[in-house]
């Protein structure tokens, strides 16, 4: 476990608040690079490694290529610098289209920071530290838990009915696979889940109203003083948010 | 039972297979809409950022979740997707709005309606694709600062497509899931 | 002293349908009783063992008439959640049972529901690690586990509510031997050495036989007669006889394996270069422990999986990306998880599936979906949900769904696994039935038992390789090896 990893939940959860509300709040491209260089530089700081960003990197390039076309027509803003027929192009689209793409990795990339720094017991605890009901704020970890058995589940189905003769090649295949593959796998969801919830009520989920859990959240007190500059710095955006409205 | 103790009952669920239920079929929902969006950007429309086929899966599964375990599981299920999109979609912050909004719409529609007709799923089609896109709408505006005709556009398009298909599909699954006696 | 379970049922009826599916059971389990209940498909086991954990009709709603009593308290005035101080349940899924994240957080899970102090709950789970054998391996991400080591986990987290009666439901189904085997040394420590009441929906009968002191026969939602231990299993050989072989007529080869290897991404080896060859009408087992590369050949005979070395050829021909869908039209695939496949409404459409897809007419589609479902004993469910059907029943659609294909070979991975024995032996029958047609069966299993019965060639992997490859007969002759790669056992005789 990094340093990271072991910090407080509640921490990293508004840390992850405050760089979201700051790239909405940026209006530059410079302010958005300043934003992406902070999550770099802090991930290299306690994780030593960038490795997680890896899958983020082609879903990016395929949302920006998609930003970048649309702003290329769809965009009036600057001076018209192109035309032809009905198609216009103005000066401004690149900075526009950069803009949001910059902004999209930000949120994209804080997320994705705060998600594998907090693990599952974290955020049940943080949810119970905030009055959640544990029956309630343990259900971040039985996610946790069949997230990546049903998606084994769920290739597992695919090659049965593929073996069964179901096409999957070409476009309109892959259409036609929807249906026999999600139907199965809605079905065997819903028996799991009946299942599984039987297995926890006769292990006395739900008998108290509190529980004990095997650790407990300990704030310390850097922790508690960095928790108070984030959460400051979110309100102070808020408020230059709401004033911009009115000046 | 009166009125208001049917509404509540058609409303509200909490029991542990509901909880649990929301937390598996969310897992369902999210690959789901995983699998669709890849076969979406196979399309034109997905080149140019239209997700329909996505877009009724998503419909759908908001839908029938919150059909088969009530409030608060739709919600829950919901924010299971918009949590774990956080890996392969950049809206995923619209996505905790439009999810819980979507499930609120469905609830508002079960709490009046025994969602035994065609017609009450054609309502609660409506509303859930129609609150959804709007925030998506909004997401496409303030995240990818897209041209505001545009993203209007586009959620226009995705709303005529996506509600004729996610209230057949949602009105069939659901008559065939309570058929196969799984889910009461 | 009160008994550990009294149990008084007039009817059980699930509402809208008015099929009873328990009545007039009265039954009494003394403490300290090994039980074991079997019987035919759809006999009621379950339901009875769900009655006892009062989760019908508590979970599962239905109309209970008569009282169902543990340890001198009638259920019916104890919450669901409050059971676990009376009793631990377990399934035949491990996978779905364990909730948490790593194997601490989830043999605590229980014990954290009773408010059970931390330090007390921390000494308990490493005592529990020591006794179902998982020392140092609190820390392990659950995902990882495999089914033995994942069932252990949940018996460790049942025990943590030391409650005095164990309820299970074929606890072993999906295991290997070597999983079967420790699973069952513990129930019997436990009901020997601690008192532990244990009820168990039997899955295999020699495993339970050396454990239990009374066997309960269910037909038709009721207790239908009683025998002690002995007296079953004499009349167990008696019905399935001990061979099951059907004379060999074998032909021509229909699939050829030539120095076919397979490594995963990342140097992972799934499966050494290996050679055999299989030729119509035999009835082949592959055998061997999880792990052991049987999948990894499965899914190259499938086309699932491209070789990185060598060849495999079926019906004369190498398979290729062309010529695979061909290819799968002449071969009947049948799944460890029928579940994996069902998605139809009813049961006839769900057969059909596989000959629309091959664009057969209507009419003929009903003929042959009729004639498979009467050769696999479903002909009265035409018109069913298939959810609707038990585990057995819906294993045995699947294989509806392969013979109406009409294939010239069955490839089966596991089929029995999650079924009991009665339902193994009618599984294994068919598949029979089908090689005394003149079909070539190609059988993945870790029963073997089974294997030993039906075979007429018996192929044993291990670590990846092709370590035996002996007539069904020999087998016994080459036990030493079999004990050396863990699938058979010196105290037990087979697959203990």
């Amino acid at each position: 476990m990094n340093f990271a990893e072991r910090m407080d939940p509640r921490l990293k959860f508004f840390w992850c608040v405050f760089l979201i509300l700051a790239a909405f709040s940026a209006h530059t491209v410079g302010m958005e690079l300043v934003l992406l260089t902070i999550i770099l530089l802090t991930e290299l700081c306690f994780s030593k490694s960038l490795k997680k960003y890896k899958v983020l990197l082609i879903l990016m390039l395929v949302v920006a290529s998609q930003i970048f076309v649309i702003q290329f027509f769809f965009c009036r803003e600057g001076h018209l610098i192109w035309q032809w027929g009905i198609i216009r192009v103005y000066s401004d689209f690149w900075r526009i289209a950069l803009l949001g793409t910059l902004r999209t990795i930000v949120i994209a990339m804080a997320a994705v920071q705060c998600l594998t720094w907090t693990s599952s017991k974290q955020a049940t605890l943080m949810l119970v530290s905030w009055h959640v009901p544990y029956r309630y704020a343990m259900l971040t970890g039985v996610a946790s838990r069949f997230l990546p058995l049903m998606q084994k589940e769920y290739l597992s189905i695919c090659d049965s009915q593929t073996v069964r003769g179901l096409p999957c090649d070409g476009i309109w295949n892959k259409v036609k696979t929807i249906l026999p593959t999600f139907f199965p796998f809605l079905y065997r969801a819903i028996r799991r889940s009946s299942e599984t919830a039987l297995s926890m009520e006769l292990r006395g989920f739900g008998r108290e109203k509190t529980r004990t859990f095997t650790t407990e959240l300990a704030i310390k007190p850097w922790e508690k003083i960095a928790l108070g500059v984030v959460i400051l710095l979110i309100l102070l955006l808020c408020a230059q948010r709401v004033l911009s409205y009115f000046y | 039972m009166n009125t208001t103790e049917t509404m509540k009952s058609n409303v509200f669920r909490t029991d542990t297979k509901a909880l649990v239920g929301s937390v598996i079929l969310g897992i369902v929902f999210v690959i789901a809409c995983q699998v669709t969006g890849q076969i979406d950007n196979l399309f034109p429309w997905g080149k140019a950022g239209m997700f329909l086929i996505n877009g009724t899966v998503w419909a759908f599964f908001t839908g029938l979740i919150t059909l088969l375990y009530k409030q608060p599981a739709g919600i829950i299920a919901g924010e299971v997707e918009a949590i774990i999109s956080i890996w392969y979609s950049p809206l995923w912050l619209a996505f905790v709005f439009a999810n819980a909004i979507g499930s609120i719409a469905v609830s508002l529609v079960v709490a009046k309606c025994s969602m035994e007709k065609w017609w009450h799923h054609i309502v609660a089609q409506f509303f859930v694709n129609f609150l959804g896109n709007c925030i998506i709408c909004v997401g496409l505006v303030q995240i990818y600062n897209l041209p505001v005709n545009v993203a209007i556009i586009e959620s226009l398009i995705i709303i005529a497509v996506c509600w004729p298909f996610s209230t057949i599909f949602t009105k069939l699954v659901y008559d065939k899931v309570k058929k196969s006696g799984l889910a009461k | 002293m009160a008994p550990a379970v009294h149990i008084q049922i007039e009817s059980l009826t699930f509402p809208p349908e008015n099929d009873v599916v328990l009545h007039d059971i009265d039954l009494t389990v003394e403490r300290g009783d090994f039980v074991a209940i079997t019987g035919p498909v759809a006999s009621g086991k379950s339901v009875l063992l769900h009655c006892i954990t009062g989760a019908i009709p508590k979970f599962n709603e239905g109309k209970l008439c008569g009282k169902v009593s543990v340890m001198g308290q009638d259920i019916a005035e104890i919450p669901l959640p409050k059971m676990s101080d009376y009793l631990g349940y377990m399934m035949q899924e491990p996978q779905n049972q364990v909730v948490s994240v790593d194997v601490y957080e989830d043999i605590a899970f229980g014990m954290g529901n009773q408010n059970v102090p931390r330090e007390e709950m921390d000494r308990k789970i490493h005592e529990l690690l020591d006794f179902v054998g998982l020392s140092g391996m609190e820390s392990r991400k659950t995902e990882e586990l495999s089914g033995g080591q994942a069932q252990r986990v949940v018996l460790a987290g049942v025990l943590a509510l030391d409650a005095p009666i164990l309820i299970l439901d074929q606890p072993t189904a999906e295991l290997d031997p070597q999983g079967r085997r420790d699973l069952y040394r513990h129930l019997a420590y436990l009901n020997k050495e601690k008192g532990v009441t244990v009820i168990m929906v039997m899955d295999r009968t020699e495993e339970v036989m050396a454990c239990a002191n009374r066997v309960l026969f269910m037909e038709n939602g009721t207790v239908a007669k009683e025998y002690a231990p002995e007296e079953f299993m004499v009349l167990q050989k008696k019905i399935h006889g001990s061979n099951h072989t059907v004379p060999s007529r074998t032909g021509e080869v229909v699939v050829q394996v030539s120095g076919a290897g397979y490594t995963y991404k990342g140097g992972f080896v799934g499966c050494e270069p290996l050679d055999l060859t299989i030729r119509q009408g035999e009835f082949v087992s592959v055998i061997g422990l999880n792990g052991s590369g049987k999948t990894t050949l499965m899914k190259m005979l499938e086309g699932l999986l491209v070789p990185t070395v060598g060849t495999v050829e079926l019906f004369g021909q190498k398979v290729t990306k062309k010529n695979i869908n061909e290819l799968r039209k002449r071969i009947g695939f049948l799944f460890q998880n029928p579940d994996f496949q069902i998605f139809a409404s009813t049961v006839a459409e769900e057969v059909a599936f596989t000959l629309k897809l091959r664009k057969i007419p209507e009419d003929k589609i009903k003929a042959k979906v009729e004639a498979a479902l009467s050769q696999s004993g479903l002909l009265p469910y035409l018109q069913e949900h298939p959810q609707k059907l038990s585990r057995g029943q819906r294993q045995m659609l699947a294989l509806a769904s392969v013979l109406v294909g009409e294939p010239d070979i069955i490839i089966a991975d596991e089929p029995t696994s999650g079924l009991d024995e009665a339902q193994s032996y009618m599984i294994m029958d068919a598949l029979s039935d089908l090689v005394k047609q003149g079909k070539t069966v190609l059988l993945v299993t870790h029963d073997l038992s089974m294997a030993r019965q039906y075979a007429h060639r018996i192929v044993s992997m291990h670590r990846h390789e092709i370590v035996l490859d002996i007539p069904g007969t020999e087998m016994m002759n080459h036990r030493e090896t079999l004990e050396r790669i863990g699938l058979m056992f010196q105290e037990g005789g087979l697959s203990v």
